[in-house]
């Protein structure tokens, strides 16, 4: 083993990771007979067991305990929201049952000019509800905060621009509308196409998911570049 | 009948999703542990680590069904969050503060207004303390990349596999980040040294000139 070889495999012998007897001989009798090498692998001994003793200095470090008390009246009250959801879906469920029934009813009406039941031949099947009801109806109290004036929460809703597509504006679960300042590479880089024109930094609201992923945008403004 | 604190991690989550207190609860501390301190020796502040610890847990609670037992362990899934939040911090602060080391790009951000650096635990032996807390300012000077495999290879002792896992990366990309986080660190450590073997060699008594 020559000392270049022995420099590729230093920190896994100072770490008791070799990749196997013969490297390991080969590599402790070139550190026996070159004093530079022998020098950097107790230098890299050291460097673990300095690292070991920090280890094992914040091995009992956690985080204090308000946290895990904040996190379980947030347990808590995610939990009651969860209940009051599923009740509130399977309401929103039944409503739609409902005005799909409705509407087919309606359609066999207008199809046959007769009642529901009374026409002689089979009913159609029910066609689908339009898609809109089909929705649930989701948390959109988010978007009160960002419109402009004249602006409905609809209208709101209906200016971002989707980046996953995942994204739905009538259902926000969670997650944040932020404000951000993005440089024009970060836009493009999200794939929100940019004018040629367009220099400068551009304030926008962004809809950001629990896990951070940015979900829509929206432009508020563009900021011109401060050019000296 | 099994206690909360004997289930295995998937009957916890299990019991979590269903609104179990107390399965929640033995979940944060059988997991804070390894995402607070991924976080502090990342970031360098206990504010920030509290933060991104609670971050985490909360996005546990708000998404568990987004957490996929085929591909890993609920403790590295939970570190990889906890990564992902961290980065978004550098980036969003390093518009906003200067980094310790000018020469240290995607390093630990300086401490700013309403951060707390490290405590370190009370010295029993003032040379050691002195020593780990050189470590540590010099693993938190460390690129970002270079930290990272530090904090989990070294610090958390997981596996180059486990690392790899949480980092999205292939197994020889963290050891070889890890060979040359050690290197800089080896480096740096020897540079911190000087000025104290230096200061020792000043304080000795010196041999005058032209005494022999």
């Amino acid at each position: 083993m020559n000392c270049k070889e022995f420099r590729n495999v230093i920190h896994d012998l100072a770490r008791d990771e070799t990749p196997g007897d013969a490297a390991l001989n080969s590599a402790l009798l070139h550190a026996e007979s070159c004093r530079a090498c022998d020098a950097l692998l107790r230098e890299a001994e050291q460097l673990t067991a300095d690292l070991r003793s920090l280890a094992a200095q914040h091995k009992s470090e956690s985080a204090p305990a308000p946290v895990e008390t904040a996190l379980l009246e947030a347990f808590r009250q995610q939990h009651s929201h969860n209940s009051a959801l599923r009740l509130r879906k399977a309401g929103g469920w039944m409503a739609v049952s409902a005005a799909g029934l409705a509407a087919a009813a309606l359609l066999v009406v207008l199809l046959t000019g007769n009642p529901a039941g009374t026409s002689p031949e089979s009913p159609r099947p029910p066609e689908a509800a339009p898609r809109e009801s089909n929705r649930p109806v989701g948390p959109r109290e988010m978007w009160a905060d960002y419109t402009v004036e004249g602006e409905t929460e609809a209208e709101a809703a209906a200016a971002f621009i989707p980046l996953s597509a995942a994204f739905d504006p009538s259902w926000l679960e969670g997650g944040a509308i932020v404000r951000v300042v993005l440089s024009r590479p970060a836009i493009e880089r999200l794939g929100v196409p940019v004018n040629a024109g367009s220099n400068g930094e551009m304030v926008a609201d962004m809809v950001v998911s629990n896990d951070g992923t940015p979900e829509a945008i929206r432009v508020v403004e563009w900021q011109v570049a401060d050019i000296r | 009948m099994t206690r909360p604190g004997e289930q295995s991690e998937s009957d916890l989550l299990r019991l979590t999703a269903a609104g179990d207190e107390e399965a929640f609860r033995v979940l944060y501390r059988q997991l804070q542990g390894p995402v607070f301190r991924f976080a502090l020796h990342m970031g360098g502040s206990t504010a920030v680590a509290e933060d991104v610890t609670q971050e985490v847990f909360m996005i546990l609670i708000e998404k568990r069904s987004r957490f996929d037992a085929s591909r890993g362990v609920l403790k590295t899934y939970l570190i990889g969050m906890a990564r992902h939040l961290l980065l978004r911090r550098f980036e969003r602060d390093q518009r906003l503060v200067a980094f310790p080391d000018g020469d240290v790009p995607g390093g630990a951000p300086a401490s700013s207004p309403g951060n707390h650096a490290i405590p370190s635990v009370p010295p029993q032996d003032p040379v050691r303390s002195e020593n780990i807390q050189r470590v540590r300012q010099a693993v938190l000077s460390l690129p970002a990349d270079y930290r990272e495999a530090v904090v989990l290879c070294e610090l958390e002792e997981l596996s180059y596999e486990e690392a790899a896992g949480i980092l999205g990366c292939p197994v020889g990309t963290i050891r070889s980040r890890l060979h040359r986080a050690r290197t800089i660190l080896a480096e740096k450590l020897r540079e911190l040294r000087q000025p104290e073997r230096r200061a020792s060699a000043a304080g000795s008594p010196a041999t005058p000139r032209g005494a022999h």
